[in-house]
């Protein structure tokens, strides 16, 4: 016997989804789910970022919402910036859902923040397919990690509004070829907009803090 | 299981497009700015029981 069902297999997710969004814009907060693999530098990235937002004028205040397996490492690192920094484990959960970010978000001083950055777990497939009720996704992918990650794991380029290349430092130490890296990207995205910085050294980071002020601006209301 | 294809409407020449390999250019006009019509369901239709 066949029993129609037709209902979204994201349906309750995506519900959550609505409330985090109706959640942030009331309170004129915009959030910006920060997807990578592991080790592209995604907390270094939000380490040079975060402070240089706080010396904007006025000041651009910053909260974080971490995902991780296991450990608060990166909740203490992003903590010590003087910031309210949440850490998510998901035990064995390779990605961030809404569900798993709508109570600490609500636990967050929501009338003092600006912006929130999420910080999902480290993994370049499924944290792409769930929507969290952010702004926008921005892909970060390190030179280590080789120049066509993007073609192979194309999901996340297309859905990022953002590709940050990290570790450009590193250029001058391996094959990446950043014609043939930035060819597939705008195949896959023609209109995604990017950035080359060492989160490290600091070079390129004032560019794409630049573009996080704009987006904020054009978003806010 | 039923795969779509992925199929987009291209907002300049209103052409529709299957896009192969995440290549998201329209194959009428070669136009960009492009809605995706169909292709990122994921939907449970029907089960069936005995």
């Amino acid at each position: 016997m066949e029993i129609k069902i037709y209902e979204k297999v994201m349906s309750a997710n995506d519900a959550i989804a609505s409330e985090i969004r109706k959640l942030l814009s009331a309170n004129n907060i915009i959030a910006l789910n920060v997807i990578g693999s592991p080790g592209s530098g995604k907390t270094t990235v939000l380490e040079a970022v975060i402070p240089m937002l706080l010396k904007k004028k006025p000041p651009v205040e910053s909260a974080v919402i971490e995902g991780d397996l296991a450990t608060a490492y990166d909740a203490e690192r992003l903590g010590s910036l003087g910031i309210t920094a949440v850490q998510v484990n998901t035990g064995s959960g390779c990605h961030l859902d809404a569900n798993l970010i709508y109570k600490p978000l609500k636990e967050l001083l929501l009338e003092k923040i600006n912006i929130i950055f999420i910080e999902n777990v480290g993994n370049l497939v499924c944290p792409s397919q769930f929507d969290l009720g952010e702004n926008a996704k921005i892909a970060v992918l390190s030179v280590s990690e080789g120049d066509d990650k993007a073609a192979k794991y194309p999901l996340l380029f297309r859905v990022a509004s953002c590709v940050v290349l990290n570790k450009i430092d590193l250029l001058p130490y391996s094959n990446f070829n950043k014609e043939r890296f930035w060819g597939q990207v705008r195949k896959i995205n023609p209109n995604i907009t990017c950035f080359e910085i060492s989160a490290a050294n600091g070079e390129g980071v004032e560019e794409f803090i630049n573009w996080i002020c704009k987006y904020k601006m054009c978003n806010e209301k | 299981m039923d795969e779509l294809p992925v199929s987009v409407e291209c907002l300049a020449c209103g052409a529709v497009s299957k896009i192969d390999n995440f290549e998201f250019t329209c194959s009428a006009c070669g136009g960009i700015e492009l809605k995706t019509i169909s292709g990122d369901e994921l939907l449970i239709d029907s089960m069936e029981g005995e």
